[in-house]
């Protein structure tokens, strides 16, 4: 049971208003127009959102074939995967001690400005592939909340994801040395006397 | 801010610890009795930013560019260095001093690495805050002052009284040992993904001797006693030069939080006068420092003892929507919020008048362990 309170599309060709579906001009797409706008058609397809609110105010979006022009394929309003700040907590964290079957981390809340938090998190909760990047020091991002999925509707979800980043390039470890050498030409620590 | 803001007159000594109950740092001001100041360490408010030791000196209506004299970073703790930077530049006509290993070549070379995962990690704030450091000397074409055991930092004369502050640590074997420490470092610093760890910072910490004529005052940072006869706390029993044996201290900045590992009896009958005046930053992370047996301990030694505020709870994470609160159980995860316990603790002594008795004001979550605990 998910009776639609609102539905709403949002297209770029139409200003980016939202308007309500019944009233989208879908005549103005003519042939000629899509052939010659072909970007603002490709903008259409990725921004053209159908957008439904449940009675709880649960929003979703949904896949819609419309009634479009002949010849014209746009059948698929693609989802886009959304959430909402209230329903999602977002941490960066850094690994400070890892135990047996857990680890230890400084958790600061990336929407939320003040103080951080310590966790501790199962180390099974963590991808196969990520567990070699487990080590103290290591950064990571933790979601946990409610997301949608591609039919729209809430799942409940955890994602916990280490940074992963290329190796250093020459360029990069160069510039250090360079770096260290100018800083050793320019700074000098001293040494007070004293009897 | 709660406490009063007359500033001390000429003469008079004071000492203040502003805590925050471990997560967001610590700092100790400290006025020589001849208008100069001297910042140790930095903190930071989460709650608003504000950088604490800045904010306090300007509640007193100190001028800051040419009031401060010295500042000091005792180690690389985030918790310790964070606003730092801010202090230096602010401070224009301070002097800064920290430890470094004895290579400089080598030290600076990994402090360069170091700051390139600046790129990817901005928000680490110990290597955000001493490169920003280094470029502030640079611009000012000045020199930094090499802290270790038995160096001077600062000194000046208040009528015929040597006032004078001393490097306590770190020793110079310590440094021979962050020396091979950085060089595997550097070896071994193939990962962006992660942060550079120093082993052992607190073994580098930069414990002080605040000596104002006959008195004299030590601060413990976050020094540890170590296993070590010629590092740690044991170095500066056995060791140094710049104490004088047979002046004891009468105050005392108890080190790493009352931790066990910062205790030493030989401390408290060598170095320190009977009953003095000490004070405690607690850390509330992991299991929290001071543990109620080592405070048994401190109470037992000193009826004047401070700490910046209790001990928090553990165990609650920050207030957010119920369903997101329960959902967050829902996948096993344990999570605490680090509070922001802000404290002050002031003494005040007048070293003209004589046998003057020293005054100790508290503010925010600050309290006397006399009282409770």
């Amino acid at each position: 049971m998910e009776p639609v309170l609102e539905e709403t599309v949002n297209t770029k060709l139409t200003s980016r208003q939202t308007k309500p579906l019944s009233s989208v001009p879908f005549d103005f797409l003519d042939k000629k127009d899509v052939v010659e706008n072909a970007i603002e058609r490709i903008d259409l397809e990725k921004e053209s959102l159908v957008h439904s609110k449940d009675q709880y105010g649960i929003s979703s979006y949904v896949e819609k074939t419309l009634d479009l022009p002949e010849g014209i394929i746009l059948n698929t309003f693609r989802y886009k995967p959304t959430i909402s700040d209230n329903d999602v907590v977002r941490w960066k964290g850094f690994v400070t001690e890892i135990k047996k079957k857990t680890f230890i981390s400084k958790l600061f809340d990336i929407d939320a400005k003040g103080t951080y938090e310590i966790g501790q998190l199962p180390i099974e909760k963590i991808d196969r592939d990520d567990l070699s990047l487990l080590k103290i020091g290591a950064t990571f991002y933790l979601s946990v909340g409610y997301f949608y999925n591609t039919n729209g509707q809430v799942q409940k979800k955890m994602i916990l994801k280490f940074q992963r980043l290329v190796s250093w390039s020459v360029e990069e470890t160069d510039e250090a040395a360079d770096r260290a050498t100018y800083l050793a030409k320019n700074i000098s620590g001293e040494t007070l006397e004293w009897k | 801010m709660e406490i009063d803001n007359t500033s001390p007159n000429r003469g008079e000594i004071e000492i203040t610890v502003i805590g925050t109950g471990g997560g967001y740092g610590e700092s100790l001001i400290i006025h020589d009795g001849t208008g100069q100041w001297i910042i140790v360490d930095s903190c930071i408010s989460p709650d608003d930013d504000k950088n604490l030791p800045l904010e306090y000196l300007n509640h007193l209506g100190v001028d800051l560019a040419n009031s401060v004299k010295l500042i000091v970073c005792t180690h690389w703790h985030d918790d310790h260095i964070k606003g730092l930077a801010d202090i230096y530049r602010e401070c224009s006509s301070a002097e800064i001093t920290f430890s470094q290993a004895h290579d400089q070549g080598k030290f600076l070379y990994f402090v360069s690495l170091d700051a390139l995962k600046l790129k990817d990690q901005p928000s680490m704030s110990s290597t955000h805050e001493f490169n920003t450091i280094l470029e502030i000397l640079i611009n000012r074409n000045k020199s930094y002052l090499r802290a270790q055991s038995d160096h001077l930092l600062h000194s000046v004369k208040l009528g015929g009284k040597l006032i004078t502050i001393f490097a306590l640590s770190p020793s110079s074997s310590t440094l021979d040992r962050f020396d091979e420490e950085i060089s595997q470092l550097i070896q071994d610093f193939g990962s962006r993904e992660s942060k550079i760890v120093i082993e052992k910072p607190n073994e580098k910490s930069v414990a002080l001797l605040f000596t104002f004529g006959a008195y004299t005052a030590i601060f413990g940072a976050d020094l540890e006693i170590g296993n070590q006869e010629n590092s740690g706390w044991f170095n500066i029993l056995d060791n140094l030069k710049c104490i004088d044996r047979e002046t004891k201290s009468i105050y005392f900045k108890i080190p790493h939080h009352g931790s066990e590992n910062g205790y030493h009896s030989r401390i408290w009958e060598e170095l320190l006068s009977e009953n003095p005046v000490a004070t405690l930053t607690p850390w509330n992370r992991n299991n929290g420092l001071p543990t109620d047996d080592m405070l048994k301990i401190y109470r037992g030694l000193s009826n004047n003892l401070y700490i910046t505020s209790t001990k928090a709870n553990f165990g609650k994470a920050k207030k957010r929507a119920r369903r997101l609160e329960k959902l967050i159980k829902d996948f096993d995860l344990v999570v605490s919020e680090v509070k922001n316990n802000y404290g002050i603790i002031r003494y005040r002594l007048d070293i003209v008048m004589g046998e003057a008795p020293f005054k100790i004001e508290l503010a925010g979550a600050a309290i006397h362990l006399r009282d409770s605990i």
